[in-house]
Order: C-alpha cells, then structure tokens, then sequence
C-alpha cells in the first residue's frame, strides 16, 4: 500500500470523528512533505480561525468538548526548531475547547532534554438529565418536600421539582519530564503527572431494602479526584546488556470521600433504611500504589537473546471508615473491628523469555511468567446494618460477614515456534499452560491449555495470505458454589443454613471466568495488489467459547468480525480508501427463576443475546493543483444493534425477548486548504454528524416510572451535527 | 501444577539447547558478521556524505530525512553523525557509482519497506544496533517481532513527525494490521481513541511487555488503574473478578453496550449471580412494560451499585 493510501485512511477513521480535528489539526504532512529541491522547506506552522456549531449536544462533543451551539476557536500550532546543539518543539491542538492539548519540549539531543505538558480530556455524557436533588456530596430534597412510600406515589411531587443537571467528567493532565544521558552507558529519566478529574455520574443509592424490594434514586455522584504519578528509571545500555531500573508511584486523592443524600421515601415499619433521614454511601477511598520494576535484556549471541522483567509494589488502602448506619438511631451492639481497613496488596511479577534462531529456518521463543497478588489487608467479621438502618445483624444472621481479601496467583509458560517452510511460508506452532490460583472463591484453581497453528505465506509477488487456528482447554479444581457463602458468613448462619435450598446459587452455576471452557479461535487474511495502483485486504476472525460443563450462567459465546479494505492510487495526487467490518457477537446463557423454584427443573430460562456491528468508510484527497489547492472527503457509517430473544420454561412466568437497540451514526466531513502564497494556506471545512440511537432500558423510562426507584434518564441523545470552519495556516 | 513444571522444563532445556550448543545458524552468523565486518573496514562509504544522496534525492520524503533526530550531528549516536545516509542503508558504492548509460542502477545495500529486497530482520537489525536500549527490552521475542514486524512497518522516518508518535495519528498506523480493533472502536461505546484522546500506546507497548496483549502496566488491571486509580482499592469488600481482570465484564476497544461492557445488567450479572434470597430470574418485555427496577434504567446497579468494590462496613452488598 502506497505511503498516501495509509494515510488516507488514517485520515478516514480518525478525523471522521475528530470533528474539528478533521478540518484544522494534526495532518502534519503538509508542509514538509511537498518540499522540492528549490523550494523552502516549511517544518512548523500556527493556524488560527473560526468555526460553528449548529446543534448543541453533548454525545456530539462528548470527546471534544465541543458540545454548545455556536462560535469556537480554532487553534493549531507545531513548531520544529532543531540544530545540531539544541532542540526544541511545541505542539498544541484544539486550543479553543475543553480538548485541548499542549506539550513543549527541548533540550540537546544526546545530552539531556525535559518537557512540560497539559491536557484536557472531556468525557460528557447529558446535559439534560433530571433529579430532583440539589447539591453535590449532601444532596437534599426540595424545601417542603412529603416523603411518600413509592415513587410513582410521589410522581407529581417528583416531577416538579426536577431539574436538569449535567453528566460527565473531565480530565485536565499536567505533565512534566525530563531525561539525562550521563554517559553512553548511562541514563536517567523521569516525569510526572498530576490529574484533576471532576464532574460527576450518577449513583444508584438505596434508602431502604425489604426482602427483595428496595427503595432508590439513581442520584449524581460527585467526582472529584486528584491522581499523582511519578516514574523514575535509570538505565544502562550495552550492545550486549540492557538493563532499567524503575520506581513508579501512584497516589489518588478523592476529594469528596462520601455521598449523603436525603430519604425522600417513607419506608414500612419492617423495611430497613433511615426513615426520615439520610442515607451516607462511600466513594472510592483514598489509596496509593508503588511499583519498583528492574528489567533486563542480553544479548548470549547474534542469534539468542534472554530478557526478565521483575516488579514488586504494593497497592495501600487506609481510610477511615464510615461507622456501620448513619441513622442517629443507630445503637452499635457489635463495634466494628477496626476503624480503617488497612489494606495492603502486594503485588509481584517474575517474567523470564528467550529468543533464539537455533537453524536458519527455525525462530523459537518461550517465556515463563509468574504473578502474585497477595492480599494482606486483615480479614474481620463486620456486622453490618442494612443500608443504614437503626439495627445491626447478630452472628446468627445474613448481615455478620468476613471480608475476603481476594489473592491469586498466575503462572504461565509459553513456547513458539517459527519454521520457515520456504522463503515465502513460514508455519508457526505454540504452545501454552497457564495455572491460576485463587481464594475465598467457587473454585480455586485453573489450569489452561493452549495450541496454536498459523502459516503465512506469500501466494504470489502481489498476494500474501495467512491462516491460523488456536484452541484452548480450560479446566480446574472442584466447583464449589457454597464456599464463599460458607466462607464469608459466621458459623452460627451458615448452620442454620443447612437444608436451606435457596441459601447459595444453583446447583448448575458456574461463574464463567472459573468455569470450564473450551475455546477455537480461526483468524485469516489475505491481501492482494493487483496493480501498482491499487491495494485490497480482506480478514477475518471467528471465534466460539464453549462453557462445557455450565448449566446455569454463560453457556456459549461465539463471535466473528470481518473486513475488506481497498485502496486506490493512480497518481501520487490523488488517493481514494474504503473499508467495511462487519462484526457479529453471541451470548447464549441459562437461568433458572426465582429462588422459590429453584427445586423446580421446569423453570429454566435461556437468552440469547446478538451484538451486530456494520462500520463503513470511505475517504478521498486530491491534489487538484499541487502545493495550490486540495481537497479531502470522509464518509463513514456505522450501524450497531443489540437484540435479547428470550425462551422460558414451563414452570417460569411467560416473558418474552426484548426490542431490538440500535445506534446508526453517519459522518461526512470535506476539507479544502487553498494555498494564497507558499507560506499561508486557507483552510476551510465541514462536517456533518447525523446519530440516532434507541435504548429499551431509558427509551420510555422516567423519573418515576419504576415503583420504588427515582430514575435519570441516562440515553444519549440523538442529534444532527453541522460544524464549519475556516482557519488560516501560517508556516514557516 | 505437574504439567506446568513439565512446561518449564521443556522451555529450560529449549534454552538450554538454544543457548548452549553452537549452530549451523550461528556459525553462519559469525562468518556473515565477520565478512560485515571486514566490508565495514574497507567499505566504500561516500565520501560527501549525504550530500552524494542529495544529488538525486533531493525531494521529499527523501529530503525530510534532514529535519529529523536522525540527522542531528551533534549527537554522536545518530545515523548523521557518522555514515550519514549510510549508516542505515549500508555502504552501497554499488548504488552511488554512476553506471553505463542505460544500465539499471544497483539498490542501496540495505532497504526498508514491504517491497525491499532486505529481509525484515536485516532492516530490524538496522534500527536494533542504536535502538536496542532499555525501552525495547522485550522487543525480541515479542508478538511483533516474532510475527516478522519491520520497525519501519509502524515508524515513518523520513518525516519530522512520525505519525505512531503522534496520538491523534497513532490508532491508524495501528489499524493497518489490527482491523477488529478498528471496528470496535466504532462501537458506541469506546474509549476516546479514534477521538485522539487516548493513544493505543498509553495501554499497549508495542515493543514487548510482559503481558499477553504488549500491556504497559504489568497486567491488565494494572493498566487500567493508570488512569482508573479510583478503582484501584484495595476495598474491604472486594467484587473477586474485578480484582482478577477487568476484562472479566469489560471489552476495552468498544462495545454496543454501554461502559464497555461485555454485555449489559442485568444479564451480565445472571451469567454469575442467580443466588437465593433475591428477586432473580428471567428479565423480558413484561418486566421492561412494568418498568422493574432489575431490568430497566440501571437495571442492578439501580441499587448495587458499587460493583468495583466497596469500602463502607455496610458495603457488602455493594449498596454502600
């Protein structure tokens, strides 16, 4: 594929999306690579200009920050200064959103060099969505608010007093670095991050439980953090041995630990929860993680090489803790073992490899991998009150549970091979065996076999093709499904458990990431240029997991993706680009309804869940007068549906399958640069974005509309997206 | 735990073997490196440096080779401050010397590209004799290496700004040999890659890692927590799958669900939870007409929320 092509459709599917990166940022191709012999060579440029948004929608500008109808700024810079001392660059996209991005670096090339950045990352999600509480870690209810029993017995209280309130986050990164080459052995590097995220998410909070019923609101989430990270590595560099040495440590600061947010529910007299009150969640605590990382490579021969990499770090978790209920009538019988958890996770990796080339057609590879999770954070029995209710549990009932602090370890070993056939096919076999232990869970160890069979070959001067197969085996030890339960609650229940037939899962459950599992995975590509001109790809993958030995719980998986691609380059002034995936992705799994009937072997249920994806895209440039005029056009489509066809047993109350969602996205982008002198380039674009989405879960869903729940209508939003803009390039 | 240890033991004597016991490969190596060797001693190197190659290649993307690090002279470990343009094309007096009138020019020693005579692993050799350092530690044996990756496959060097460098041109130069991720990434739900938010190298180290998928971190939750640290823990009720691997419940590269997630609550959950003491069972239209709590909106996570893991002494149930 010629140099263009690739960059068509690069161009394609990134700034299809981008959508003003497509018309203003980052095709850094231009300038430098239409230098001639006698033309001055442009190696940096500022772009400045306008542009406009017709629709406001925050699924269009989620990404972009480009969310709000109207004027924007359109700011792009690159700036090259290289001589044979010094060195510097800068580099800032999108300057005029939430989007943009800044990096300055400099230095002298073999001596030392540091950088500075700052990005901002936005994740929005609505703008429109509804509550009726107000405020951020305390949220409270209208003035004058009547707590009623259910939702919908509240529905016109709840309906008048909802407002809408934004969804989303955004990241602002601050960056720095620097590195220092001591020697030509030796170098130190390092940098560091700080990054504030803030917005919020919403919260499914529960005010009261009652057997199975519960009283909730999904409510916002306050998100503010603060991530800090540093790196430190010092390395050494031979032809024959490399080696780094490296310390990294991350520590997460959440601002806002807790979540208050008034009852607006009246609970029966038998539910659990604050009537009248509040309830008080936990958000994520504050915790940090150091890794020390020593990794190595040697070079035995030209044609064997060895390489480890070693780690050992510790994630920390000491908070203190919230006390069992926050309801003023809460009287602890049982005090809570600790005020903190102390939470230590050690964590360790030993990863050993070779390569070697043992016969001139021969490639072979191994490696073996070993990591440990060891989870030293104490192991307590909490009484616990539900969802802060006045009371706490005794030993003797559902509510006195022992944390599990969850350990596991991962061996793994892996061999390759790569024998050349003939000079143009080369037939690769593998093998691997993974064992992976676990605790406090249904079954406690893994073992995992996989083979692997590929030949890739050149068919033909213009045609290469490659075929591959792999299977895997996955059994293990005894499936326990009763061993966390017995585990994690006291004695004193679990005895009065026994016989109880709807303490514990079914009998046929097995958790599908334990269970035992038989995958084949087929893979295939072919790719032919029948002309220097033109380029075609096709590939494909299928894949199919079957969970042997489930009865109840994921049963099947099978998916297959494929895709064909074409390019098209007559002449070095024009390319054109198209691609098409398709992609197909099946759940089959079994249930079995209601704990009352769990004794019942008619009610059984079994969906069958289909993920279909159809991605599109075609893209074309053309100089149309060199270095004076060209244009660009992008088109791409998209199509996703998801559809939950449902059959049900004799015994299990009739239900049927689910609508079918779907999400449909068309983006149409043209660019034009007009160059009015050699240095200065017009640059005008448009971009349309047309999405329509349905979603079975908030479609019809309102505030209300769930008995005991106060719901946010968290649907993106469909929209129709014009954006233009014009911009001046200066480059020099 | 038997069958491991006859695994190991089959790689420690492949090595043992590999290592210990002198080729044909090798000895064939050590003649071709000597004869290199002996070439490089008396080899032809032009005498004008790049300045010979200007003559002819004095256009782009040739010509973009001298705005990069590469030629910066005044680092004495770049191609520039030595051989120049030869330095990575080789010696090739055979190419420089101006033939008979009509005769085809010999190629440079060494070429880079899906159409150049040079073996991949020559052209990786190339870059491998400066770029062998502490970053590339695990290159060779890596998925790409050992699949026959060329460097110059991904890295554009004759341009001041290598696309794979770049984040927002990054996800593309990946796409050309990794279709599946690139219609996953198209999926509604993504992480912002396609957008230029996210480069696939922030997750992935193409040049070797000691994880399955080239992983940065030094396994999948450990890549996540980089810019997920709030999910980092360790919390005193611990969601066990979701300290093993995050790809338990989530697909990183896209999904029709929302989240990423493999599938949606609540039948990602029955596929592990259908427990006594609980209104579990079979979700269809009549639950989503009756707008239950189970199904719609959040579906479990209406309550049960806190499924990455609780630090609330009443969290047990993911509720605090």
């Amino acid at each position: 594929m010629r140099y263009k092509s690739k960059l068509a459709i690069l161009a394609l599917s990134t700034t299809c999306l981008v959508p003003f990166g497509a018309l203003a940022a980052d095709d850094f191709d231009v300038g430098a690579a239409e230098v001639k012999k006698e033309a001055p060579t442009y190696l940096s440029f500022v772009e400045g200009g306008f542009g406009y948004l017709t629709e406001s929608s925050p699924h269009f500008g989620r990404f972009s920050g480009l969310d709000d109808k109207g004027l924007f700024f359109v700011g792009n810079a690159s700036v090259i200064q290289r001589t044979d001392n010094l060195n510097f660059r800068l580099d800032a996209s999108n300057v005029g959103t939430d989007a943009r991005a800044v990096r300055v670096e400099g230095g002298r090339q073999g001596k030392f060099g540091a950088f500075l950045s700052y990005e901002g990352i936005p994740a929005l999600k609505f703008t429109d969505t509804q509550t009726p509480f107000n405020g951020t870690n305390y949220l409270s209810l209208p003035t004058g608010w009547v707590p009623g029993a259910t939702a919908q017995a509240m529905a016109a209280q709840v309906t008048a007093a909802l407002h809408d309130v934004t969804i989303g986050q955004e990241r602002q990164r601050y960056g720095g670095g620097a590195t220092w080459q001591i020697s030509p052995e030796w170098s130190l590097s390092g940098k560091v991050r700080r990054e504030i995220k803030e917005g919020n998410k919403t919260f499914g909070l529960v005010f009261g439980s009652q057997g199975g019923t519960r009283w909730s609101a999904v409510v916002p989430e306050p998100v503010d953090y603060v991530t800090e990270t540093a790196d430190v590595a010092l390395n050494y560099n031979t032809r024959k041995l490399q080696v780094q040495f490296g310390y990294e440590v991350s520590l997460f600061d959440n601002v806002d630990p807790h979540l208050t947010a008034e009852n607006p529910f009246t609970l029966t007299a038998a539910a659990s929860g604050n009537n009248g009150g509040v309830a008080t969640v936990q958000l994520p605590p504050d915790n940090s993680a150091h890794l020390m990382r020593l990794a190595a490579g040697y070079n035995l021969s030209d044609t064997t090489r060895l390489h480890a990499n070693f780690a050992y770090g510790f994630h920390f978790q000491d908070d203190e803790f919230l006390p069992y209920s926050t309801n003023p009538a809460f009287v602890a019988t049982v005090p809570l073992p600790r005020d903190s958890l102390d939470g230590e996770v050690r964590n360790t990796l030993a990863e050993v490899g070779f390569v070697t080339r043992p016969m001139t057609q021969l490639d072979l590879r191994g490696s073996f991998r070993y990591f440990d999770r060891d989870n030293q954070t104490p192991q307590d029995l909490y009484n616990y009150a539900l969802v802060d209710a006045a009371t706490q549990g005794g030993n003797a009932t559902a509510q006195a549970r022992y944390n599990h602090p969850y350990s596991f370890t991962q061996y793994k070993a892996k061999l390759d091979a790569g024998y050349r056939l003939t000079p143009s096919t080369r037939l690769n076999v593998g093998y691997e065996y993974e064992d992976f232990e676990r605790t406090h869970s249904e079954r406690e160890e893994n073992q995992t076999h996989t083979g692997k069979l590929g030949v890739r070959t050149r068919l033909a001067n213009n045609l290469f093709g490659s075929v591959g197969y792999e299977r895997s085996k996955r059994t293990g030890s005894t499936y326990d499904g009763m061993h966390p339960l017995e585990e994690g609650h006291h004695a004193d229940y679990v005895a009065a458990q026994a016989g109880v037939a709807t303490f514990g899962p079914h009998p046929g459950m097995r958790k599908y990431f334990e269970a035992d599992l038989t995958r084949d995975k087929v893979k295939g590509s072919l790719s032919f240029m029948p002309t220097q001109a033109v380029s075609i790809g096709l590939s494909g993958n299928y894949r199919k997991d079957d969970y042997t030995e489930t009865e109840k719980g994921l049963t099947g998986a099978p998916s297959w993706t494929a895709t064909a691609d074409i390019s098209y380059s007559p002449t070095n002034a024009f390319t054109l680009s198209a691609f098409y995936s398709y992609d197909q992705s099946k759940i089959e799994q079994n249930g079995h309804h209601s704990a009352a009937l769990i004794v019942n072997p008619d009610a059984w249920f079994e969906y069958d869940i289909k993920d279909v994806g159809h991605t599109a895209g075609i893209a074309a440039n053309w100089d149309i007068v060199k270095d004076v005029f060209k244009l660009g056009m992008q088109y791409t489509y998209s199509r996703y549906t998801s559809k939950m066809d449902l059959t049900t047993g004799p015994a299990t109350p009739a239900e049927g399958g689910l609508p079918e969602n779907e999400t449909k996205l068309h983006t149409v982008g043209l660019t034009g640069d007009y160059s009015i002198a050699p240095d200065i380039v017009l640059r005008l674009g448009y971009l349309f974005q047309k999405y329509d989405t349905t979603d079975w879960a908030y479609d019809t869903l309102g505030a209300t509309s769930i008995l005991r729940t106060i719901a946010m209508d968290e649907s993106w939003d469909d929209y129709n997206a014009h954006v233009f803009t014009t911009a001046v390039r200066m480059k020099f | 735990m038997r069958l491991f240890r006859r695994a190991f033991i089959a790689i420690g004597l492949s090595l043992l073997w590999a290592t210990a016991v002198p080729t044909a490969a090798e000895a064939a190596d050590k003649e071709a490196a000597t004869q290199v060797a002996a070439a490089d001693a008396k080899a032809e190197y032009a005498a004008n440096g790049e300045q010979t190659c200007l003559k002819c290649h004095d256009k782009a993307p040739a010509t973009n080779i001298l705005h990069t690090k590469h030629a910066v002279k005044g680092d004495a470990r770049t191609p520039f401050a030595n051989h120049q343009c030869e330095s990575c094309h080789g010696a090739s007096p055979q190419h420089t010397r101006k033939g008979a009138e009509g005769e085809k020019r010999a190629p440079p020693t060494v070429t880079f590209g899906p159409k150049a005579s040079t073996p991949v692993e020559e052209q990786n050799k190339v870059c491998e004799g400066c770029h062998e350092n502490s970053a590339r530690i695990s290159w060779k044996g890596s998925q790409h290496q050992f699949a026959g990756v060329a460097c110059v496959s991904c890295h554009d060097l004759h341009t001041p700004r290598d696309p794979v460098l770049s984040k927002t041109s990054q996800p593309e130069v990946c796409f050309n040999c990794h279709k599946q991720q690139r219609a996953e990434l198209h999926k509604p739900s993504h992480h912002p890659v396609i957008e230029g938010k996210v480069g696939c190298a922030e997750c992935h180290n193409p040049h070797g890692s000691p994880t399955d998928k080239l992983l940065s971190g030094i396994t999948v939750n450990d890549t996540c927590y980089q810019c997920h640290a709030e999910k980092r823990g360790p919390f005193l009720w611990e969601h066990g799958p979701v300290r093993e691997d995050c790809t338990i419940c989530h697909t990183p590269h896209g999904s029709v669900q929302p989240a990423l997630l493999k599938n949606r609550a609540p039948f990602l959950c029955q596929q592990c939870h259908q427990i006594g003491h609980h209104p579990f069972g079979a979700r269809g239209d009549t639950d989503l007409a009756g707008f239950q709590p189970q199904l719609v909106g959040k579906a479990c996570l209406n309550c049960h929320q806190q499924v990455h893991g609780s630090n609330h002494p009443s969290g047990v149930r993911n509720m605090r």
